[in-house]
């Protein structure tokens, strides 16, 4: 057996940090990502939520689809937007949304008003970064789920995925391979995108909706399941080596984010935590 | 809703009943007109617009998420951009077209091991349903079958 010891780059930070399950999150814990949220958007500069918006569309378009860079790309950027976010609060972490056995909008992001405040997880300014607004540009999110009458509702249909039986989760996580892992994910991601409507359905606005973080960690979470499954079934030596566009340092190549605990989170359904000796 | 047929049933060299898979592959579908939706059915004949996932002929279908209009100023979604240079090491354009395949074996069987497919698509763009063209663009429809 080998044991492998690496040094903490930052030991104070160190601590891994669990994304969780949105409808699983207590009031206070949901709170306290609005505050965060609400903290980032009142940056307007580059560490605020319309600079991280604008990679994935308007202006910058420097997100990767239908490619075998789909899933690290997006894991890249759910990294960086959610060190963003820790700025803010370093507690908080982006929230899953399980649309394969919640197949509806979570409450916390559904409902228009907490309180008598507007409920920032519903809805968000666009005004992207450094460029002028152009001629009928949408200016706040908005969605209107089921609003296609041909995209399925999550958690989707057996029949669309031939030789699923148990529908989209079996078929995704049953691929036996990176290449057809990422095409099953990307297939489900992209319906669940065109299913929730308005401004989700459209490359160029999709990463203003608050709800298009909690998409992702979603595929993410997917990824790290069928990682845990299928160790050692990697993307191919090219596509490891390839570094990944990002609008901040630090530049990532696919092999640096395989591993989601050397970037600083888990998706553990529980954790409890003890303090040793010290 | 666009619908489209293929202009003369596809056949291939080896009867369906020897084969082990069945795909369909649409090449170099654009990815420029906004986000659609699919529905595939095979030797379906006359379909009414709202023929849905059960009708008895449907295979499948496919979703693409994509970008709707272009922003930019004139050429910035053109995708068939050369390389400037053979110091060009950039990617593709994000708006090159892709490939979808999709497996269709459960649905050849059901019908009987057809020796000829006509293949008919549904396509509807999400944030206009009623458009009739443009939705779905690709250069050519493959049937594949692997022994």
């Amino acid at each position: 057996m080998t044991l492998q010891v690496t040094a903490q780059a930052r030991p104070a930070q160190a601590a891994l940090k669990v994304r969780q399950n949105i409808s699983q999150m207590s009031a206070a814990e949901v709170n306290r990502l609005r505050k965060a949220l609400e903290g980032m958007l009142a940056r307007e500069d580059n560490r605020g939520y319309q600079f991280f918006a604008g990679w994935h569309g308007v202006p910058l378009e420097i997100c990767q689809h239908h490619n075998k860079y789909f899933l690290p790309w997006h894991r890249g950027y759910l990294y960086h937007f959610e060190l963003a976010l820790q700025e803010v609060d370093p507690e908080v972490t982006v929230p899953w949304w399980n649309w394969m056995d919640e197949p509806w909008i979570p409450k916390a992001f559904d409902l228009k008003r907490v309180g008598k405040r507007k409920n920032v997880l519903a809805s968000a300014p666009i005004r992207p970064l450094g460029i002028p607004r152009g001629q009928g540009w949408p200016r706040q999110t908005h969605r209107a789920p089921g609003s296609n009458p041909l995209a399925l509702p999550p958690p989707l249909g057996g029949a669309v995925f031939p030789g699923s039986g148990g529908g989209a989760s079996a078929w995704i996580m049953s691929a036996p391979s990176y290449e057809e892992f990422w095409k099953r994910c990307a297939r489900v991601h992209d319906n669940v995108h065109v299913w929730v409507g308005g401004e989700m359905e459209d490359q160029n606005w999709a990463a203003f909706d608050p709800l298009f973080w909690a998409h992702h960690a979603m595929v993410d979470r997917l990824w790290r399941i069928w990682q845990h499954n299928n160790p050692g079934a990697l993307p191919d030596h090219a596509t490891l080596e390839q570094p990944m566009t990002f609008a901040r340092e630090p530049s990532l190549r696919v092999r640096d984010v395989l591993d989601v605990k050397a970037l600083g989170y888990e998706y553990a359904a529980q954790a409890a935590v003890v303090d040793g000796p010290r | 809703m666009q619908a489209w047929t293929t202009p003369k049933p596809l056949a291939t060299p080896i009867a369906f009943d020897g084969v082990s898979r069945v795909d369909l592959e649409f090449v170099d579908v654009h990815r420029d007109a906004g986000s659609f939706t699919a529905f595939v059915f095979l030797n379906a004949g006359e379909l009414p617009a709202d023929a849905g996932r059960d009708h008895d002929r449907f295979a499948g279908s496919f979703t693409l998420f994509t970008r709707s209009e272009c922003w930019g100023g004139e050429g910035h979604c053109d995708w068939k951009r050369e390389p400037v240079s053979r110091f060009d090491r950039r990617p593709q354009h994000h708006l090159t077209p892709i490939n979808v395949s999709m497996d269709v074996t459960e649905t050849i069987r059901r019908l009987g091991n057809p020796n000829r497919l006509e293949v008919t698509v549904h396509a509807t763009r999400a944030s206009e349903p009623g458009a009739t063209k443009g939705v779905l663009r690709f250069e050519r429809l493959a049937v594949m079958s692997y022994s």
